[in-house]
């Protein structure tokens, strides 16, 4: 399973995605959300909309000095909270900057592809694809 | 109320000082319903009575309620002032990614007194005012310009609400309107010209923080059902 975008031209940024992904943890507001959606250089302009690609050999994990990330079979991470130390360096690999920051925990908010965001798109920007 | 929530967090900014601080008014967001409700309450508050909407002690006060940021929809911030065009109540809301990014910046209020010698905008995130020089910005043609060089110049990308003024604001026209993202203004009674009066730029505000919810699978439940309704039935 992998998240992908399907049609950024079709985003509005209503945010509705990045307020689900926090939401699976449960709570309200953004500070969890593994998804973004910012203009292309001001809102005529349109959106676009940055999700994890679930590299197969994933950067993120790599620079991780703690082994917190975990590389999955199949492409994508695993974050183990416990042996992050919130350096950082996962974020600034990420050359997409797919790789999202949880402030309040100082740690990244990283995808698990779930696809939960998917069903609360109302414009179908989003897709699961299956494997 | 949510437990440990900011919503009660009202940010009080002095424009003549350049200072700023927050107080905890869970008076009135227990007591009011909504941004409007506390709106209204604040504006009692702090806007003396006969004053004139150009006053430096004139307030400018935003508010969100509850509901933003929590449930779907809820999207809408209450701005009140002393209308510069009825010399009467100025009541005027917008929607847009302000009231979202005033919740998750932290606040439940903004309220806005004072006036600037110098032109300034205001950069608000992670708990901070900055007063900017918007000097070079003031008197611009085209108003999409000075947010272009606000967003550039400050952070939030994806998350933040910019607010601002264009010539009509700045000349104070009585019935000058305040823009955010763009597209979504504060379009009734003049707000625009009450942010020129003050020297006020713009607004620059954003804040990604989490609301803790007590009830994690109810609270799911009536999202779906309220976010199922607003989506697949004609309102």
């Amino acid at each position: 399973m992998k998240l992908a975008v399907k049609d950024a031209m079709r985003c509005v940024g209503c945010q509705s995605c990045m307020f689900a992904c926090s939401r699976r943890s449960g709570n309200a507001g953004l500070s969890n959300t593994c998804i973004g959606v910012k203009s292309a250089g001001g809102i005529s302009r349109g959106y676009t909309v940055v999700v994890c690609r679930s590299c197969e050999n994933p950067p993120c994990a790599n620079v991780c000095p703690t082994g917190a990330l975990v590389p999955k079979e199949g492409g994508g991470v695993r974050l183990i909270p416990s042996k992050c130390i919130g350096c950082g360096l996962c974020k600034d690999a990420c050359v997409i900057d797919a790789v999202y920051w949880n402030e309040e925990q100082n740690k990244p908010a990283i995808c698990v592809q779930c696809g939960y965001c998917v069903d609360y798109c109302p414009y179908d920007v989003l897709e699961l694809i299956k494997d | 109320m949510i437990e440990n929530d900011t919503l009660s967090k009202v940010l009080y900014i002095d424009l003549t000082k350049k200072r700023y601080s927050v107080k905890d008014r869970k008076d009135l967001f227990e007591k009011y319903l909504g941004g409007t409700g506390v709106a209204t309450a604040l504006l009692h508050e702090e806007c003396p009575e006969g004053i004139d909407a150009f006053d430096s002690k004139a307030p400018i006060i935003f508010a969100v309620g509850p509901l933003t940021g929590v449930l779907p929809l809820a999207s809408k911030t209450c701005a009140m002032f002393k209308s510069p065009h009825t010399g009467d109540l100025g009541e005027s809301h917008a929607g847009g990614r302000s009231a979202i990014a005033i919740r998750m910046a932290g606040y439940g209020a903004i309220v806005i007194k004072g006036k600037s010698e110098l032109p300034i905008y205001l950069s608000i995130s992670n708990g901070k005012v900055l007063f900017k020089n918007a000097t070079t910005l003031w008197g611009m043609k085209d108003g999409s310009i000075a947010a272009r060089v606000m967003r550039q110049n400050e952070k939030g990308e994806g998350l933040r609400a910019i607010f601002r003024i264009g010539q009509a604001g700045e000349n104070m026209s009585t019935f000058a309107n305040v823009t955010t993202e763009t597209y979504r203004h504060f379009g009734r009674l003049g707000l625009g010209a009450v942010f020129g009066s003050k020297m006020l730029k713009g607004m620059v505000i954003s804040g990604k923080r989490m609301i803790e919810v007590t009830n994690k699978k109810e609270y799911r439940a009536l999202y779906d059902q309220i976010y199922k309704y607003c989506h697949f039935h004609q309102l």
